[in-house]
């Protein structure tokens, strides 16, 4: 009975209790008076929890220590300066090998190649050539060695594996706060919530032209798109979200490596789920980056 | 994010200073990552919430709840981080929900004779919960503050099982109580 009860008051502050359970625990309180003034007591400092911690020995100490802190704008916090340096560190390292390459290269006349797409990422330069090669004047003709075909992942599969639907934290209920949001905004959203992703992509993609600088709308595009398996078109919203500094930026990498997979660039998709790993954001999604990144065709 | 906390024997060995140490290291990018992923949260929540989280994470090793790793200690820190601020939010959500059950209690005839404290004496109780031995403190905050379930603290404290954390909290109250009796408030 008392451990009936202990797991009833133990669903009510989880708020899982059923109507019957609650009115288990009503008819509980009502004829257990001790329950009762137990039950009250708790429900009493959970209200006033606020109080919590005051006198803790390691929360003062922890509060001490805040205070000896310098002080810090906490609406812009500042960047780690370590990471400033090692970024700029890489892009040092990048421009040496780029000078490097570019210098150790011969000349050779080549027609132009074609105009890429403007969406389509540059393929990587190839390694130089070793000399004894480049001097030959008749090279032999390299061996044509067949390529292994890569094997092509089931893309259903793996978006069921991995895709996750990225709780919807714009039109998130709160009280006198939803009222502002412009209605179409809300449509748009109220489908999302209800995974209805293709209803939820087509009005996203309108309010996306309204409103071309709010990243938020597109990342959430983007992710509707891939609930809607349009992996491809999900692909540039969430490559702009992903270079743009703001809390949608690393949940946007995980949801564009996402996408490169759906796509079978799995280069692409493994270094961009690298960057999600490496970023100091990149958290919420980490276990899954870590198995999909095992996963994926080399 | 590695450090050279993530080696645990490493830790224990400095368990005075890594508190503060802790604190230091991890403050600046958990701040930032809580902000991120909980916007609605203030910094006044946020700062509470990583002072609890690394008080957590101390108390696991120093009671060796917390024996292995199975990733770096930053990783750890977050998921605890974010099982506390989830809660904290669904907590926000349901301020309603506790004052609908308490106007119940306070509204029924065969309650009439309920003790219903006053703000002062809540406080004082938060005191006498503050100076409980471990594992007590850490349970009953948990469960009021955060109004974890069982489950939640059993995962977040490493314990075995929901029920051992359901022992843990009818001990810590009993040891409330008694404070609360020879205090007479």
């Amino acid at each position: 009975m008392k451990n009936r009860a202990e797991q009833l008051i133990d669903l009510y502050f989880f708020r899982k209790l059923s109507p019957e359970e609650e009115h288990e625990l009503k008819s509980m309180l009502e004829t257990d008076m001790t329950l009762a003034q137990d039950f009250t007591l708790q429900l009493q400092l959970s209200q006033q929890a606020a109080a919590a911690g005051r006198f803790h020995p390691l929360k003062q100490r922890l509060q001490q220590l805040e205070q000896q802190l310098p002080p810090e704008n906490p609406h812009q916090p500042n960047r780690l300066p370590v990471a400033g340096i090692a970024a700029t560190a890489l892009l040092l390292i990048l421009l040496l090998g780029l000078a490097y390459w570019y210098f150790s290269t011969p000349p050779v006349p080549a027609p132009p190649p074609p105009p890429a797409p403007a969406n389509q990422l540059a393929p990587p330069p190839q390694p130089p050539a070793p000399a004894q090669e480049q001097a030959s004047p008749t090279p032999a003709p390299a061996p044509q060695v067949p390529k292994a075909p890569v094997p092509a992942l089931d893309v259903d599969t793996v978006m069921q594996r991995y895709f996750r639907h990225f709780p919807n934290k714009v039109t998130v209920a709160v009280a006198g706060v939803e009222d502002s949001i412009p209605g179409a905004i809300q449509a748009a959203f109220r489908d999302y919530d209800n995974r209805n992703y293709r209803a939820a992509a087509s009005k996203l993609g309108s309010i996306v032209q309204f409103y071309p600088t709010q990243s938020v709308y597109q990342f959430y595009y983007g992710v509707a798109l891939i609930g809607d398996k349009q992996y491809q078109k999900a692909i540039a919203p969430l490559r702009s979200v992903s270079r743009q500094e703001g809390e949608y930026r690393a949940p946007a990498l995980y949801y564009l490596a996402l996408a490169y997979a759906g796509t079978q660039q799995y280069g692409l998709s493994r270094k961009t789920l690298n960057a999600y790993l490496n970023d100091e954001y990149g958290i919420t999604y980490r276990k899954n980056a870590e198995q999909l990144l095992v996963e994926l065709p080399r | 994010m590695k450090s050279a906390w993530d080696d645990l024997d490493h830790l224990k060995q400095h368990l005075e200073r890594a508190l503060d140490d802790l604190y230091q290291c991890y403050r600046p990018a958990f701040l930032r990552w809580l902000q991120a992923e909980y916007p609605n949260l203030d910094h006044h929540d946020r700062l509470d919430i990583f002072q609890d989280t690394v008080i957590v994470v101390w108390n696991n090793v120093r009671s060796e709840r917390l024996s292995e790793l199975r990733s770096t200690l930053w990783t750890y820190v977050c998921g605890i981080g974010k099982l506390l601020a989830m809660s904290k939010r669904r907590k926000q959500g349901r301020v309603s929900y506790v004052e609908d059950m308490t106007e119940y209690l306070k509204g029924m005839d065969s309650f009439s004779e309920l003790e219903f404290m006053t703000r002062d004496e809540l406080d004082l109780i938060w005191k006498y919960i503050d100076q409980l031995d471990e594992p007590y403190c850490s349970v009953l905050t948990l469960t009021f503050k955060y109004d974890l379930s069982s489950a939640e603290i059993a995962e977040l404290m490493n314990a075995a099982s929901a029920a051992v954390v359901r022992v843990q909290r009818n001990r810590g109250m009993n040891q409330l109580r008694q404070l609360v009796k020879t205090q007479q408030i």
